[in-house]
């Protein structure tokens, strides 16, 4: 069952209970290979399919809430907005957004690591993971971690499925930290002319706003927009968001109005869309800041021929943007990136034009699209790769539609890629699970390593294996 | 190369979880001690290896090696105690790389009074007639000397002529300088001014006009209570005998009589109280704890003698050898209680100043650190460089401190690491020269940091140490090295 | 198990050979220091390297791997679980030596550091920056960063910031067979499973890691101490979930129970009233804009439940005071008796209540002393047994009392080990809690790093009894 651009798995399987997923699983041995499916919310993104999926939202699994001790343990069928509707009513939240609007099931977000936005205030989505129930790749099933804080007793496995990409074991339960819902979510919205221009103004902020969770930059022509939340304890965050207001502002050389500080948030809080000072930075919360979220998303989803993450040190975020622009100069593109993290998703539309680029937003049309101008991207991708890679960093791809990058491996091959596919060959000697297997890097020797990063392209990459990765032993 | 003997791997508890093979104190016991006191094995048995002790100890933060730390030191000493490492050259090099400044014991947070394995050790290491490193010559002749009022007053005549001859400036000439060894080239910057220290005993001020110590001249009663007056006429004053020390005694005769002076303008009496000698410390230290006791219990004597309520001295490491007199006589019923009621009187000169009244105006100063204070004028940078058994022993951080912020005309500012032993440690600078340059080296990377105009310390070791490294780094005619009780009699004009 | 003569002969040749006979240890009366850590049993090494660099500790992996020789990491020697013993002899790596801060980043709020510099170094050192680094466990003065990650190390800060697992981004990593390298690093979301997590708290099983890439955190703009005194246990305890049902969440929850503040009290002298039941301390750290409010929150829930005395610190010195007693404990209970074993379990935070009783119940089943201690906010305990090793019945009622508080644990969904470390001690135990399947993926994941099971041989995971 090859995997494809086509929508929907060409088999999807559901067991009823653990017992039939571990039978299926044990039955599965030798053939195509399973992937975990929730929402599928991933595999629309990679524009994959898996050939054969483990639907599991029959598994009788029951959530269990434990406010006093602030751990939820779900189902991973679970959608997050269904988790949320859990956690709400008790004023608790889980923090994580995974940039989908909550359709993301608890075991595709855990599988894929999605830490979204609040990565730069909260951490890694595994930091929030403190247990879960997995079925392994030969049926037995496994508790790892628990409802306990800290746990050192063992190794930390529970923290290695989370990215885990569905090829080490099947997720059926996780127990997830949770947290009071913030008393006051504030953001900030500035325009900048010029990325560099961008981290020269907010890279002092973060040192002492404590309550800043996320700032995300967004491609606005030659410059960026940034959206900053802050979110906590209602003083802080206005205290703390008028600051950056002010100090985002003086950097940008624009005139600081008279009596501003927290005047500014607390006039802000009066409508749903006030304007903090002179143009340039505005401060909103309510619907206002969710109408900008919401724009960003919309972006990030937007339909695409090809979506790209790069990654660098945080500093040298400026650099990369740069090189983006560079590379895909005179193509559309968007670009959305979290500006502390150093890390920027790329998006080559489907034929339209890109959110962020300089021509009119086009008419973008959901579902597969076609490759367009993004056909025969992969010289662009090498190179890009090739910049990110001289900045220390990575550049995977993240999603392509058929001929986009060729052959081209989506992920670099790594020095440690041998430890990556001996854990695999750990959990799953049989090769039962193929999962996303085509965002694991292959084995590199050092040396080889280098020789990719000069473009030497090679034609092992696993993307170009066809049929999955039959009997895939990683 | 020794073989190791499998016996070693003990380990009681592993298969359940509770760990246990500890308390090897209670073990040795058990198998006699090889020798150490029922009070040093239990300080084994305290130990729980935590390692607390590692970053405190200067010799670890040079070499790195566990054998150099506290813990390595306990677990050799809990080897020999158990019978299976022979006490030898190996143990008596590890035992004497120790400077016994003892920061180790307040780093520890279960209270192990590791000097008295220590001092067990080396005097087990002594009895079994194993050398300290480095000890023969002049460390040998140092500890006769010093234990000795006849040959101490031929050291001071010496120290005297040898200035007069003007052998100092000679040697201080470079070219000169290379011809002398080593360890004689560093002992010769070590020593203090004579010539300023004979000035203080000509100084104005003192009645008495010469070094106010027992060993000859004492101060007189009317002098005494001329000083009491000035400060609290109405209470009457504390009577305090003071201890002069032997190596204080010959090179800072000066800070001696200052000392005495500084004590009754602060309102204490000092009553004379002739026989005192040396305190033991270094031969204890050594490993003669014979020769310590004996010389302890004629300090004890000296004391009851002159029936003064409180033995005052301004040398850091005499002091805490003599609060430690107690434990000389632990085994001996009638020397005990008398030792205990001596160390009970124990106090350091900064100690006791600030348990005396002051003079007029002194308790209304309130310690300002680096900030202006009452009365300007040009202010000297202070800085302190603790003395290790003032501060581990006696526990004694505060008072110096307290009394260098309240003084008019100084800016105190804290020496980086001034917890850190200099490297002096008695004899150690004699014995172990190249360890002891190590450790000064990086205390004087903190005093550069600081740029003093004034190093103070609260030991003559010290002194003669930071001296050094004045000379060593270039600072000489820049930083003085002044003791605590001297700059304050410059400060206050005694 | 042990070595021929021959060939450990070898080893040391050629281990003098590359590092130069003053970086390598022979004599056995050298290799007695390297015998054991803060765990109480004694292993002599065969031989103690002192590797400078990368390069020196892959050379010496790979020379040790030549002669067969097990090979045991060791930074500070503070483990309190047997972790740095070399219960089978070999190459112990001390690493200390390796203790050369390489880069602090404020821009990127990283720090890069070789494995044996001290926690407290670093700190000392992110403080002119205005940084710190958020895993304080007690050892901290001590401990090495290196063993922080080879532990997962906790502190009593972890209600807030989490446990070392959370702070480490990337590591450079010698791998059993000598070969190099790296792992993660400041960029975030790099591909491949997250091998920087299976590193961390593999308490050298895996690897031998030669360099960290750490994150670092904008010190607070205010830190506020709060000591809590009550008459009733269970009410402190429910005063902590209180405090965390009410949002706030302090920076440290640390509880003391009546033996502990007895103890403490008699050796320490904190201040802290010695008929209490318990005492919490607390503290908020944080923007100055919320830290009062938060800190108001607190006192108020405290004194609602009941707490009969508040001290809230005025200044530092009041801050060391309240701490005095918490920093003491275990140096107090260590003067209880000539050996006092530290307990290092956990649960979920609200069963703490439940663990701490079933720690009584057990101690005085056997006729134990048991105090304890809590990183309350993390149902982290930690009872405290002191005892004298050379009265077997002693020691007969002391091992039984031990499975029965880790059996209590299990049985209440907690971790036979919150922050102390598997390491050799509590190997026997491990299974009670991860079962047969669980550990066995384990030791398999293990066999997969070091297939012949060089790298600190019988510590962390074993392989599964299979008849449990």
């Amino acid at each position: 069952m090859p995997e494809g651009g086509t929508t929907a798995p060409q088999a999807i399987l559901q067991p009823a209970g653990l017992d039939e997923l571990a039978r299926l699983l044990r039955e599965a041995r030798g053939g195509p290979g399973l992937a975990p499916w929730g929402a599928g919310s991933q595999w629309a993104r990679w524009g994959r399919v898996p050939g054969a999926a483990l639907d599991l939202r029959a598994l009788p699994v029951e959530p269990r809430l434990s406010a006093a001790n602030l751990t939820v343990t779900v189902p991973a069928c679970w959608r997050l907005e269904e988790l949320d509707a859990l956690l709400a009513p008790h004023g608790l939240w889980y923090p994580i957004d995974t940039g989908d609007g909550g359709a993301a099931t608890v075991g595709g977000h855990l599988a894929a690591a999605t830490s979204g936005i609040r990565r730069t205030g909260l951490g890694p989505a595994r930091d929030w993971v403190l247990g879960m129930r997995a079925v392994l790749a030969d049926g037995r099933e496994v508790r790892i971690g628990g409802e306990m804080i800290k746990n050192v007793a063992g190794y930390n496995l529970h923290r290695v499925l989370v990215g885990s990409l569905g090829m080490l074991a099947v997720l059926v339960e996780a127990t997830l930290r949770i947290a009071p819902r913030p008393e006051r979510h504030v953001t900030l919205r500035a325009r900048f002319e010029t990325p560099a221009a961008a981290w020269g103004a907010l890279s002092p902020l973060r040192r002492r706003a404590s309550t800043l969770v996320a700032a995300e930059w967004l491609r606005a022509g030659d410059g960026v927009e940034v959206l900053l939340a802050f979110e906590g304890p209602a003083r802080a965050v206005d205290h703390q968001a008028a600051e950056a207001a002010r100090e985002i502002r003086s950097a940008a050389g624009l005139a600081v109005p008279a009596g501003g500080g927290d005047g500014g948030a607390a006039a802000a809080r009066g409508g749903d869309m006030a304007v903090y000072g002179g143009e340039g930075v505005t401060v909103v919360e309510g619907d206002a800041a969710a109408v900008l979220w919401d724009a960003r998303r919309e972006r990030l989803l937007s339909p695409a021929a090809l979506r790209l993450r790069a990654g660098v040190r945080p500093s040298d975020l400026p650099r990369l943007w740069a090189a983006v622009a560079e590379v895909f100069a005179g193509r559309p593109w968007d670009g959305i990136a979290r500006g502390y993290g150093g890390v920027v998703e790329i998006v080559v539309p489907a034929g339209g034009d890109a959110a962020g680029g300089d021509s009119a937003r086009g008419e973008a049309s959901r579902g597969a699209g076609q490759p367009g101008e993004a056909a025969g991207c992969a010289a662009l991708v090498l190179d890009l790769r090739r910049r990110a890679e001289a900045l220390g960093g990575y550049l995977q791809v993240r999603g392509a539609l058929p001929g986009t990058v060729e052959d081209l491996p989506w992920t670099s091959a790594s020095p440690d890629g041998h430890l990556h596919r001996r854990l695999k060959a750990v959990f799953d000697p049989a090769g039962v699970l193929a999962g996303a297997h085509f965002l694991l890097p292959e084995p590199a020797e050092p040396a080889a390593a280098a020789a990719a990063a000069a473009g030497a392209a090679t034609a092992r990459g696993i993307a170009g294996e066809k049929g999955g990765s039959a009997g895939g032993n990683l | 190369m020794e073989t190791f003997s499998p016996a070693h791997g003990a380990d009681a508890g592993a298969a359940s979880g509770v760990t246990s093979g500890a308390a090897p104190g209670a073990a040795a016991r058990a198998g006699g001690g090889a020798g150490y006191s029922a009070a040093a094995l239990r300080q084994l048995d305290h130990c729980n290896k935590c390692g607390f002790c590692l970053p405190a100890c200067p010799t670890f933060i040079e070499t790195g090696l566990e054998m150099a730390s506290p813990r390595g030191r306990l677990a050799i000493a809990e080897e020999v105690m158990a019978g299976r490492m022979p006490l030898s050259d190996y143990v008596a090099q590890h035992m004497y790389l120790c400077l016994g400044c003892r920061a180790c014991e307040v780093a520890c947070p279960s209270g192990v009074e590791y000097d008295r394995v220590l001092m067990d050790t080396r005097h087990l290491l002594n009895r079994a007639g194993i050398e300290a490193p480095g000890s023969r010559g002049l460390p040998r002749f140092l500890l006769n000397t010093v234990a000795d009022p006849d040959r101490l007053r031929l050291l001071k005549a010496a120290v005297r002529a040898a200035e007069a001859l003007g052998l100092r400036s000679l040697a201080r000439r470079p070219a000169i300088r290379r011809l002398l060894p080593a360890r004689l080239r560093d002992l010769e910057s070590m020593l203090p001014d004579q010539a300023e220290q004979v000035r203080a005993l000509k100084a104005p001020q003192t009645p008495n006009g010469g070094s106010a110590a027992g060993t000859g001249s004492a101060a007189t009663a009317p002098a005494a209570e001329a000083a009491a007056g000035t400060a609290a006429a109405s209470t009457p004053a504390v009577t305090v005998a003071f201890f002069p020390g032997c190596v204080q005694e010959a090179l800072f005769q000066g800070t001696n009589a200052r000392t005495v002076r500084v004590l009754e303008h602060f309102g204490a009496r000092v009553v004379p109280a002739p026989g005192f000698g040396c305190c033991g410390a270094l031969h204890g230290h050594s490993g003669d704890l014979h020769r310590a006791r004996e010389l302890a219990r004629r300090n004890i004597e000296a004391f009851e003698r002159s029936g003064a309520r409180y033995l005052v001295n301004n040398a850091g490491g005499c002091g805490a050898f003599l609060k430690e007199y107690p434990r000389l006589f632990e085994d001996d019923p009638d020397w005990l209680p008398r030792a205990e009621a001596f160390a009970a009187r124990v106090r350091d000169a900064s100690e006791m100043l600030l348990e005396l009244p002051g003079p007029p105006g002194w308790q209304g100063v309130r310690p300002t650190s680096g900030g202006p204070a009452a009365g300007s004028g040009p202010r000297l940078v202070v800085t302190y460089q603790d003395s290790c058994h003032l501060r581990n022993v006696q526990r004694v951080w505060r008072q110096p401190r307290d009394i260098l912020s309240r003084l008019p005309g100084v800016r105190y500012v804290e020496l980086p690491g001034a917890d850190q032993c200099c490297g002096s440690a008695g004899i150690y600078n004699v014995t172990h020269p190249d360890m002891s340059l190590a450790i000064l080296d990086r205390k004087m990377d903190g005093v550069k940091a600081v740029n003093p105009d004034v190093i103070v310390v609260a030991n003559p070791g010290c002194q003669m140490q930071m001296l050094l490294g004045v000379d060593r780094h270039g600072l000489g005619g820049k930083v003085r090295v002044m003791h605590l009780i001297d700059l304050v009699a410059e400060q206050l004009g005694l | 198990m042990a070595l021929p003569p021959d060939r450990l002969e070898a080893a040391h040749r050629a281990l003098v050979e590359r590092f130069g006979p003053d970086r390598v240890l022979t004599d056995f009366r050298d290799r007695m220091a390297y015998a054991y850590d803060a765990t109480g049993i004694k292993y002599p090494p065969d031989v103690v390297v002192f590797p400078l660099s990368t390069e020196d500790a892959a050379d010496a992996v790979r020379i040790a791997a030549h002669h067969g020789l097990p090979i045991v990491a060791r930074g500070g020697g503070t483990n309190i679980s047997g972790g740095t013993v070399p219960i089978r002899g070999g190459l112990c790596l001390a690493l200390n030596r390796m203790d050369r801060i390489l880069d602090i980043d404020p821009e990127n709020h990283t720090a890069t550091v070789q494995p044996g510099v001290r926690n407290l170094a670093l700190q000392e050192a992110l403080k002119p920056h205005g940084f710190f680094f958020a895993p304080d466990p007690s050892s901290h003065r001590v401990s090495t960063i290196g063993g922080n990650a080879g532990e997962n190390a906790g502190g009593p800060h972890c209600l807030k910031y989490g446990v070392t697992v959370n702070h480490v981004l990337g590591l450079t990593l010698v791998l059993a067979d000598g070969s190099v390298v790296r792992l993660g690093g400041p960029e975030q979301d790099r591909p491949g499973f997250d091998l920087v997590s299976l590193l961390v708290g593999s308490e050298g099983t895996l690897g031998i890691i030669t360099e960290l890439v750490v994150r670092i955190l904008p010190l607070p703009a205010e830190v506020r101490t709060l000591l809590a005194v009550f008459d009733d246990l269970e009410v402190a305890m429910r005063t902590v979930s209180d405090i965390i049902a009410a949002r706030v969440v302090p920076a440290t929850m640390e509880l003391l129970d009546r033996g502990t503040i007895e103890v403490v009290e008699r050796f320490a002298r904190a201040g802290y009233p010695e008929d209490a039941e318990a005492v919490l301390l607390i503290e908020v750290d944080g923007p100055q804009e919320s830290v009062a409010e938060e800190l108001d929150r607190v006192e108020a829930i405290c004194r609602r439940n009941g707490a009969r005395d508040l001290r809230i610190a005025q200044s530092e010195a009041e801050r060391e005071a309240l701490w005095l007693g918490r920093r003491a404990a275990y140096g107090a209970a260590g003067r209880l008796s000539a050996y006092v074993w530290t307990q290092d379990v956990t649960v979920p935070r609200d069963r703490l209540v439940e663990m701490l009783r079933a720690c009584q119940a057990i101690g005085r089943k056997y006729g134990i002393r048991i105090i304890s201690v809590a990183h309350a906010g993390d149902g982290n305990l930690h009872p405290l047994v002191a005892y004298d090793p050379q009265d077997a019945d002693q020691v007969r009622r002391v091992k039984a009392a031990d499975r029965e508080i880790l059996e209590a644990c299990v049985a209440l969904g907690g971790s036979i080990s919150g922050e102390h470390g598997i390491g050799h001690d509590k190997l026997p135990n491990l299974e009670l809690q991860l079962g047969p399947d669980l550990l066995g993926l384990m030791w398999s994941v293990r066999r997969a790093f070091d297939p012949d099971l060089r790298l600190n041989p019988g510590k962390a995971v074993a392989a599964p009894s299979r008849n449990v």
